[in-house]
């Protein structure tokens, strides 16, 4: 057995795969040995394997649902690329990211209110320009023909960023709003109706019918505007906060 | 259409096999290793996402050809080299002021229970404050779980250097988590 005195190297290396148990089967019973007589070894020996093992108590951790989108809609995206052999740069062509939702589920899978309502949980990429005094919506940003609403000087929550997003043909625009350390979201998705989510309820609000669900912790207000679908969620904030900003239409100056 | 070769491997084993396209209909499987790395690597969840996407764009570019059926350490070396390209291109821009918004998580059916994930932010920031060559052997053996021979290979080290590396790295990654004196001998190996 090499001398760990004379060969402190050889040893780390026997350390190292005698923690994650990689060591050669015929090495291991004398490196325990010369190991067991040794406290500064054994010691040493702890902590790889203190190291091994917070590492391994993470292996389950999941790429988030986000990243599995855009990995499939890349590899949709190169396929098609490759089939029209025109052989032209990816990466450009992916500008303008497009996420291929059909493709989960063996092509049963359609863009739903709580795909929707993860899009809360991405960073904005925009921030927002502020309105003039009294303006009911916020300046230069639509989506689907359709304001968004200036809620600060009404109801003190501030819109602070902007996203948008192609999922599955549509372009869903996302701005976000915060008051006093809580977050929301609010989301105009361009295209046909969402359906409302299983199990949602249904309440109507100076008659305005929504559609109100929980994903995990986050509560989801969906409602219609002009026929395109509208989805308001947050976490730990109310229902009825929800609610009433969902139906606030600034005595019409608001277009719904 | 042209065939790219990019992934020529060191030594008389890599040059003596045969040559294979890489499957792009493969590359899913993993994802979540990857995603793994890349948050080791970086130290942030988002920073990681953003990465791996760039390392898949890459790699979808164009047809890899291999010499090895290390799909896995060749990814992580695509990787690690956007990873690099990425943190000289950041050097090269302004600094830009951040949006004033801060990430508010969704859970979704995929993520860890919040403790673990808190957790596991902890872990892979300390992963990410290790020296560069420790970094790596940790994130390709640890993290990802490649051989020590698949490890040198996708890092182009040699297998001594991986091993040694490693052994530093976690001596370094123990004393960062804490107190040892706590930790029970022989949980593994």
């Amino acid at each position: 057995m090499r001398n760990p005195g004379r060969h402190p190297r050889a040893t780390e290396r026997d350390l190292a795969r005698l923690a994650d148990g990689s060591i050669e089967p015929g090495r291991r019973e004398p490196v325990e040995r010369f190991i067991a007589a040794s406290g500064e070894l054994q010691s040493r020996l702890r902590e790889q394997r203190r190291a091994v093992d917070a590492v391994r108590a993470h292996t389950g951790e999941r790429a988030p649902l986000v990243l599995r989108l855009r990995r499939r809609a890349l590899a949709t995206s190169a396929a098609r690329h490759r089939s029209s052999a025109l052989g032209l740069g990816l990466i450009g062509a992916l500008g303008a990211l497009v996420w291929s939702l059909a493709a989960l589920g063996g092509g049963q899978a359609a863009l739903t209110v709580a795909d929707a309502a993860t899009l809360a949980a991405r960073p904005a990429t925009a921030i927002v320009p502020e309105p003039p005094d009294d303006s009911a919506m916020l300046p230069r940003l639509r989506a689907a023909g359709l304001p968004f609403p200036y809620w600060e000087d009404r109801f003190g929550w501030k819109a602070t960023g902007v996203r948008d997003d192609d999922v599955d043909g549509r372009t869903l625009t996302t701005v976000f709003y915060r008051s006093r350390g809580r977050r929301i979201a609010y989301t105009i998705v361009s295209g046909t109706r969402l359906p409302a989510a299983p199990g949602a309820d249904t309440v109507k609000r100076g008659g305005i019918v929504l559609h109100a669900s929980t994903h995990n912790r986050r509560i989801i207000v969906t409602w219609l505007r002009r026929g395109q679908t509208c989805v308001l969620s947050g976490v730990d904030v109310p229902m009825s906060t929800l609610v009433r900003l969902a139906v606030w239409r600034s005595h019409g100056a608001l277009p719904y | 259409m042209p065939i790219a070769a990019d992934h020529a491997l060191p030594g008389a084993a890599g040059a003596s096999a045969p040559v294979r396209r890489l499957d792009p209909n493969h590359l899913g499987d993993h994802l979540d290793r990857l995603y793994r790395a890349a948050w080791a690597l970086c130290g942030s969840r988002e920073d990681a996402e953003d990465l791996v996407q760039d390392t898949y764009a890459r790699v979808l570019q164009k047809p890899r050809m291999l010499r090895s059926g290390d799909d896995l350490g060749y990814l992580l070396r695509v990787l690690r080299n956007t990873y690099f390209t990425r943190l000289r291109a950041a050097a090269r821009r302004p600094r830009a002021d951040p949006l004033p918004d801060e990430l508010d998580r969704v859970e979704d059916p995929s993520a860890s229970a919040p403790q673990a994930a808190l957790d596991a932010s902890e872990l892979y920031a300390l992963i990410a404050e290790l020296p560069d060559p420790f970094r790596e052997a940790v994130v390709a053996v640890d993290v990802v779980g490649l051989s020590y021979r698949e490890a040198a290979r996708a890092l182009r080290v040699r297998e001594a250097t991986i091993t040694t590396r490693l052994y530093r790295a976690r001596q370094r990654l123990a004393r960062s988590l804490g107190d040892e004196r706590s930790t029970p001998a022989g949980t593994s190996g």
